[in-house]
């Protein structure tokens, strides 16, 4: 460390070419330049290297290096050679003098190649202390302390930190006023035990869970991912040990002791994209799913740089293309697979859902019984009923063939051999038949069909009615019978069934003229039943009815706008309507009619069907339903109604219950096997690979399996060098801009080098000793005397340390997105406190969603959910809430470990005319003056709200120059009062508001309100 | 090396970086020390003349059939309706099953201009600008879903987090104005690129360099209009009164970033007055109108080829036009090559032609590249997705064609080759990356020098691939 903090302090006073004259720091001086002009052909990666020359390793770069002896060493001679220069010049330009100086010394005093820092675990350092090693640091760069900040701006810097909230006037007066010696000690326990909390570093975390309210890629569409931002709240409020915190998010569901809640933390991988765009191959997304998993979980949790190994071996990290994999196959073995439901999916109830359904299971479960029970009398009865049936069916229902033969203009009783009014023509299939109802039936599966040609050629203001029998094979689509044209519009009309409900179309134009009409009964599955139809030519979806089994069922007419010819030049099929797999299962007598036929005629089609089943075996299922609905003794049908009553509301009751997406490992005979994959190419496995980690890290640990779970104990095994470093690393940099690593996101030996590193290692294994507590790790930091110092610095320490990597003061932080827009929403006293729950969508500008192939509609919120904090607002990937976006926030598509701050114009057009902050003007502005009796008096209220602080006299002064121009302004035009005034007050003097709005705006876009000083 | 206390000459780099506000000034046209802010020698490369100064994209989202527009293939007649050759079918389709049939052009040809480029007739317009134009149809590409291939087109990368080639440029060279920002993107059809707006997302560049959508209704720029009730004067005096405070206030902590607030609230004023100004087409005489076809107060293709040429006349560095509706399956006559795309090029061949000849007669297309592309091309066979009547191609990465003018590019030329079915390239490939090599060329930006250090690894749009094509270059 010594030697690190010199070349440090060497390299702040000296310029670079006078290096040489002291020791050379290999990661520091040198291995940027071999890197950049070495190391991609002569590195780590084996495939790429060039003349079997290697130059990241002391061992191998021997070959060209003669330590203590430049002159003698091959490496020195080829970039100075002119002719035969390395880096050869297409590979770009050699070594510039300064660096080929710097080499030269290296190899002088021996050519140390060092271990790189971050992959030894943490040692204790000397002193456990924060501020003595950033006062070491201010020592070697000349700098000091600043003296502790003001009480007001402490408090305020703290709520912010710890909160994202800033303090109320009342809270920062009373801790003004608090004398006690541990007030601030107090006062930062507080703020760590406040619900609040979570909601800030929630925020922070999501960014790196990737959490997204969509699905991203080209679709975009919606998923329920917010259970999941819930889980990540509750856990850092009730402060979740960090690595328990990592096992429920990577392996909740295999955990020993997982549960509901635990496994609902995986849904930290679920959130990943899945592509539902067209012609995309799932499993190709699925891998890109899992690469993302894998370079995800390097990142976050290793701050390492993964995806580069993903294509190739790493270029400047130990890490080989086939150790990538081992790490791959880890995460290649859950269910999930790019599908658009995005299954597996884990419901989340609420207790009192919960308590229903369990109310509801045991009360159907008990109805169940009292079913069985009765059911020998049933069958006694249904016998005796079918004897008698036998012997004498009821004269009404009596069958009469002749009667009704005349009466059918066609009809096709598909039996083999029959002549019906047309003949058979099958498709893409064999004739298949099968004993039916009616003699033999026909069986469709797999995309045969029967062409009937010119049958059921009817127009809308025909009256119409057609009758079939059908048993289906199981609960998907069904297209019996369709004369409907796919590719136009769907003009035609059909039978769909889907979800066991049968959808009867008549259609001209889909969806905007044509009638739906939808059976709210359940077709029974693998059981003959009949459906007949009538439509009285009125073109309306209440002239069509629908009978099952000769009952009328009850409709929903869906859509009602039909008004133009339904006729199509495509022939009738039964069992097709797009083209292929419509119908799975048999069909009987099919018979249409040119009139409605009346519901008598209807009975009489199924009494027929039950003669003909008495005699079979195959239907005795259509029979019992048949003899239930004409059963006189109702002793079970009470019961079955009440249970058809309990499943109706358990399964609403099931729909309305959130299903998020979670991982959940393949049964071990089906689990993937994982190759190396060839430029990360799906198509192009190579080399065969089983879970395991990279060598230069310390191995799987004993015993654990070889899964995710396994996978988790070695990130936070406490012989892993990077999960407590890189984890602290965050918090720091969380709470004062920079990390100590500044490259949050790259350990590697291309990340910067931390600054303070014994500090680094004494703040990660200060979160190892207090049982991974991240709040401990928050408290210790701010309890020390590094943050609490003011951010006041003269022009003079700005240039020493412009960027305050020395901490000789606090650095003066802009406020993250979501952020400035709760704090406007705050001390304007608009801020809703409501937690958790479904994404809400305050206002935006009209048209900015956008959507390819949706028509997904922004809804903007009403009532409090207009001003929630902004992490519950809805998150499109492809189209983030754009204010958010101005302000640096990412789209939520990859992990994103830190947002890169910028300053742009769009952020003050966002502060000075987002409706969002005009709001927030206009009710600071109502609060201000409501509460405070004079102008003095409101613009300290003002002040205190936005600041936290009193105003100083010339701040006063310009604000009462502003208020007295655009109090006249307004006075001479209420028109332009009336429009600025949008929210309802009791406050009368507009102009006086009106004015207040202005200058409320300002104080809302002051440097210091988006600034925590 | 990695010098841990920043000199104060850098710091006013980095302070430009982060708060470059709409990305005025490049960096290395701004003369700071570009030597250390990229990874090896200068941006510039010295012996580059830079030959353009501006870009604008027009991009036809969901990509038009070459076959019907530009690659004649008169041999596609005799296989018409005929099952297309085994070696067609190699690869994978996105929604062709079984074996497709070759699908003949049913539009009329001809030859044009002094080289007797042949043009569809479905793009009457076109052949006034050939003599400015080369016509590239040897374009390939590797992706052939549209998300994947827009990123792929303008990021170089098929994966999401790359900056845009806007972004790159924005970032190498600042903007030419000081009251808008460096690169706008404008989209019409009715849709965002299937890409999302991550296509003009500026990856790890800072923020400061993702495109701005303005739209043509609506406030041209998010936001860009005040408050109901505020007034210039309104605005003006409470932008003062910022000023004031947010200066005293510099004076009492000293943090420079203040100072950098001040410039950041007014470069928005100076851009809620230029902005609108700039995207109000109804001050143009009805001669332009005329040439464009364009009708103000509505969004339309053609009101944002006029509105480019406004932008980069008021020294906006990148346009990039979006226009949905040109994936053309064939499942309805919506997406249909007999019914859609006479409906997308009756659209937009009258105003992009206008577009170039306008920039021409204003001098401007000497130092301003127009680019009209798709994001990849389409198949020789009818796609008959689940037995459609409607006449349609599916996605093809093996070729497509594409047309330039303008900042250096040769002008009445073409360039490359496709075999006799216009399935793969036959003569002189253009891959994506060595499209951006030569556009960045023209720009006098060695492609290999523009780079950008993010996660321990100096990225540039071209990744590790790409060669200029210096036969496309007059």
């Amino acid at each position: 460390m010594s030697r690190l903090i010199r070349a440090l302090a060497i390299v702040t006073l000296l310029t670079p070419l006078t290096v040489h004259a002291d020791e050379i720091s290999y990661p520091q001086q040198i291995r940027p330049i071999l890197a950049r002009r070495c190391l991609p052909c002569h590195g780590p990666d084996a495939a790429a290297r060039k003349g079997d020359l290697a130059l990241h390793e002391r061992q191998l770069a021997l070959k060209v290096i003669a330590p203590g002896d430049p002159d003698a060493s091959e490496l020195m001679r080829r970039v100075l050679d002119a002719d035969d220069r390395m880096p050869p010049p297409e590979h770009g330009p050699g070594l510039t003098p300064a660096e080929i100086a710097l080499v030269r010394s290296w190899i002088e005093q021996g050519a140390d190649y060092p271990p790189h820092w971050a992959f030894s675990p943490p040692s204790p350092p000397v002193q456990r202390d924060i501020d003595f090693w950033i006062a070491k640091g201010h020592r070697e760069g000349g700098l000091q302390f600043n003296p502790p900040a003001d009480r007001a701006t402490l408090l305020r810097r703290l709520s912010l930190d710890l909160t994202g909230l800033p303090p109320t006037p009342a809270v920062v007066r009373e801790f003004e006023s608090d004398s006690r010696p541990d007030a601030y000690e107090q006062a930062v326990d507080r703020l760590l035990a406040s619900p609040e909390y979570g909601e800030r570093w929630a925020a922070l975390w999501l960014d790196l869970a990737r959490y997204a309210d969509t699905k991203g890629y080209e679709k975009d569409g919606r998923r329920t991912m917010w259970p999941y931002r819930d889980w990540v709240i509750r856990a850092l409020n009730r402060d979740l040990p960090f690595d328990r915190f990592t096992k429920e998010q990577l392996a909740g569901d295999l955990l020993p002791d997982s549960t509901d809640e635990t496994r609902l933390a995986t849904g930290f991988h679920r959130n990943t994209m899945t592509n539902d765009e067209g012609g995309t191959d799932d499993e190709e997304f699925r891998v890109a799913a899992v690469l993302d998993r894998v370079d995800t979980t390097l990142q976050v949790w290793m701050g390492l740089t993964g995806s580069c190994a993903s294509c190739h071996d790493h270029k400047f990290d130990p890490l080989s293309h086939r150790e990538y994999y081992s790490v791959f196959d880890v995460f290649n073995q859950t269910q999930d697979a790019d599908r658009s439901n995005d299954s597996p999916l884990l419901p989340v109830t609420t207790d009192s859902t919960h308590a229903r359904l369990r109310e509801l299971d045991q009360s159907i479960a008990a109805m169940e019984e009292l079913r069985k029970e009765l059911k020998p009398r049933r069958q006694q009865r249904f016998q005796a009923w079918r004897a008698l049936w036998t012997k004498s069916p009821p004269q009404a229902l009596r069958p009469s063939e002749t009667s009704h033969d005349t009466a059918v203009p066609q009809r096709f009783t598909l039996d083999s051999g029959a002549h019906d009014s047309t003949p058979l023509a099958v498709v893409d299939g064999d004739l298949e038949f099968v004993p039916g109802l009616h003699g033999d039936a026909v069986r469709l599966e797999n995309g045969a069909a029967i062409d009937l040609e010119d049958a059921g050629d009817v127009e809308r203001d025909q009256t119409f009615s057609f009758a079939y029998w059908e048993r289906l094979d199981g609960d998907r689509v069904h297209v019996p019978i369709a004369r409907m044209d796919a590719t136009a519009a769907y003009r035609g009309w059909d039978v769909f069934i889907y979800e066991r409900k049968a959808y009867v179309h008549f259609i001209h134009e889909w969806p905007t003229n044509c009638i739906t009409v939808v059976t709210k009964d359940r077709l029974p599955l693998g059981e003959w039943h009949h459906l007949a139809i009538t439509y009285d030519g009125k073109s309306q979806g209440s002239g069509v009815t629908v009978y099952l089994n000769g009952r009328r069922s009850s409709l929903e007419v869906t859509h009602d706008s039909l008004r133009d010819t339904i006729r199509t030049e495509r022939s009738l099929f039964l069992g097709r309507r797009f083209g292929e797999r419509d119908f799975h299962g048999e069909l009987d007598d099919v018979r249409l009619y040119d009139r409605v036929l009346t519901p008598s005629e209807v009975e009489r089609l199924v009494a027929d069907g039950v003669s003909s089943a008495i005699q079979q075996e195959r239907a005795g299922g259509f029979l019992r339903r048949y003899h239930r609905l004409h059963d006189s003794n109702n002793e079970d049908r009470t019961v079955v109604a009440q249970l058809a009553k309990a499943r109706e509301e358990k399964k609403q009751l099931e729909a309305m219950i959130p299903k998020v997406p979670v991982m959940a490992e393949l049964p071990v005979d089906q689990r993937r096997k994982s190759y190396v994959l060839s430029g990360g190419n799906f198509l192009s496995p190579t080399e065969r690979v089983t879970a395991d980690v990279p060598a230069i890290f310390h191995s799987w640990p004993t015993g654990a399996p070889r899964n995710r779970l396994g996978f988790s104990e070695w990130l936070t095994d406490p012989r892993n060098p990077l999960t407590a470093r890189v984890a602290a690393n965050r918090i720091w940099g969380a709470l004062f801009g920079l990390g100590i690593v500044e490259t949050q996101e790259d350990f590697g030996t291309q990340g910067e080098l931390p600054t303070h590193r014994e500090l680094l290692d004494h703040l990660a294994l200060y979160l190892v000793e207090r049982k991974w507590s991240q709040k401990a790790l928050i408290r210790h930091i701010v309890l020390s005397r590094t943050y609490q110092q003011s951010s006041t610095a003269t022009a003079e320490e700005y240039a020493r340390d412009p960027r305050n990597r020395y901490l000789g003061r606090t650095t003066r932080l802009r406020l993250n997105a979501e952020t400035i827009r709760d704090q406007a929403l705050a001390v304007s006293g608009l801020l809703s406190p409501k937690r958790f729950g479904p994404p809400v969508y305050p206002p935006q500008p009209d048209g900015v969603w956008q959507m390819v192939y949706s028509s997904d509609r922004w809804m903007t919120s009403e009532g409090e959910d207009r001003y929630r904090r902004g992490l519950y607002t809805f998150w499109r990937r492809t189209s983030p809430y754009p204010s958010f976006t101005i302000f640096d926030a990412p789209s939520r598509e990859v992990c994103t470990p830190r947002r890169i701050e910028s300053a742009t114009a769009l952020q003050a057009l966002v502060g000075l005319n987002d409706p969002v902050y005009h709001e927030a003007a206009q009710a600071l502005a109502i609060a201000v003056l409501e509460g405070a009796p004079d102008e003095g008096n409101r613009i300290e209220a003002a002040f205190e709200r936005v600041l936290c602080r009193t105003p100083r006299a010339e701040e006063k002064k310009t604000i009462r120059r502003l208020l007295a121009s655009e109090r006249a302004q307004f006075e001479s035009d209420p028109e332009r009062t009336q429009q600025l005034l949008t929210l309802p007050t009791s406050f009368s003097d507009r102009t006086e508001l009106a004015a207040w709005v202005v200058v409320c705006g300002v104080l809302l876009n002051l440097d210091e309100f988006l600034t925590r000083g | 090396m990695n010098p841990e206390l920043h000199s104060h000459h850098q710091v006013t780099r980095r302070a430009f970086l982060q708060q470059g506000l709409l990305g005025v000034g490049g960096l290395a046209l701004a003369g700071l020390d570009a030597p250390q802010l990229f990874s090896q020698g200068s941006l510039i490369t010295p012996h580059v003349r830079p030959r353009a100064k501006r870009m604008i994209v027009i991009h036809l989202a969901g990509s038009p059939p070459q076959q019907d527009l530009f690659d004649y293939k008169p041999k596609l007649l005799e296989y018409d309706g005929k099952p297309c050759p085994e070696e067609m079918i190699e690869k994978r389709f996105a929604f062709i099953k079984g074996h497709p049939k070759i699908l003949a052009s049913p539009y009329e040809f001809q030859r044009h201009g002094s080289n007797g480029t042949w043009v569809s007739e479905l793009l009457p317009h076109f052949p006034s600008i050939l003599k400015h134009v080369t016509v590239v149809k040897s374009m390939v590409t590797d992706q052939f879903n549209h998300a994947p291939a827009q990123l792929f087109l303008y990021t170089g990368s098929p994966r999401i987090g790359r900056p845009s080639m806007g972004s790159w440029l924005t970032y190498g060279l600042g903007s030419e104005s000081r009251n808008l920002p460096g690169y706008v993107v404008l989209v019409s059809g009715g849709k965002v690129p299937s890409a999302g707006k991550t296509v003009w997302g500026s990856g790890f560049l800072p923020s400061v360099h993702q495109g701005v959508q303005c739209r043509s209704s609506g406030d041209p720029i998010l936001y860009v209009d005040d408050p109901p009730g505020y007034d210039r004067k309104t605005r003006r005096r409470s932008l003062d009164a910022l000023r004031e405070l947010n200066r005293k206030a510099h004076e009492e902590h000293g943090d420079p970033s203040a100072l950098a607030r001040i410039e950041q609230y007014e470069l928005a004023y100076r851009m809620q007055i230029a902005a609108p100004e700039v995207m109000d087409i109804s001050q143009e005489p009805p001669e332009v109108h005329a040439l464009y076809g364009t009708e103000p107060g509505k969004t339309s293709f053609a009101n944002n080829c006029l509105l480019a040429r406004r932008l980069v006349e008021n020294g906006v560095r990148f346009v990039q036009l979006f226009d949905w509706g040109w994936d053309t399956h064939g499942t309805s006559p919506n997406d249909d090559i007999m019914n859609q795309l006479p409906r997308k090029c009756r659209e937009t061949d009258r105003p992009s032609v206008a577009l170039v000849q306008d920039l021409a007669r204003r001098g401007l297309l000497e130092d301003t590249i127009v680019v009209w592309s798709g994001e990849f091309g389409r198949t020789a066979m009818n796609e008959e997705r689940n037995g459609s009547k409607f006449l349609g191609r599916d996605h093809h990465p093996g070729c497509f064609t594409i047309w330039m003018a303008g900042g250096g590019i040769k002008a009445g030329f073409e360039y490359g080759a496709t075999d006799e079915l216009g399935h793969h390239v036959t003569e002189n490939p253009v891959g994506v990356h060595d499209l951006h090599a030569t556009l960045l060329h023209l720009f006098g930006l060695d492609h290999k020098k523009l780079t950008y250090r993010s996660q321990g690894r100096d990225f540039r749009l071209t990744d590790v691939h790409g060669h200029v094509i210096r036969e496309l270059i007059s």
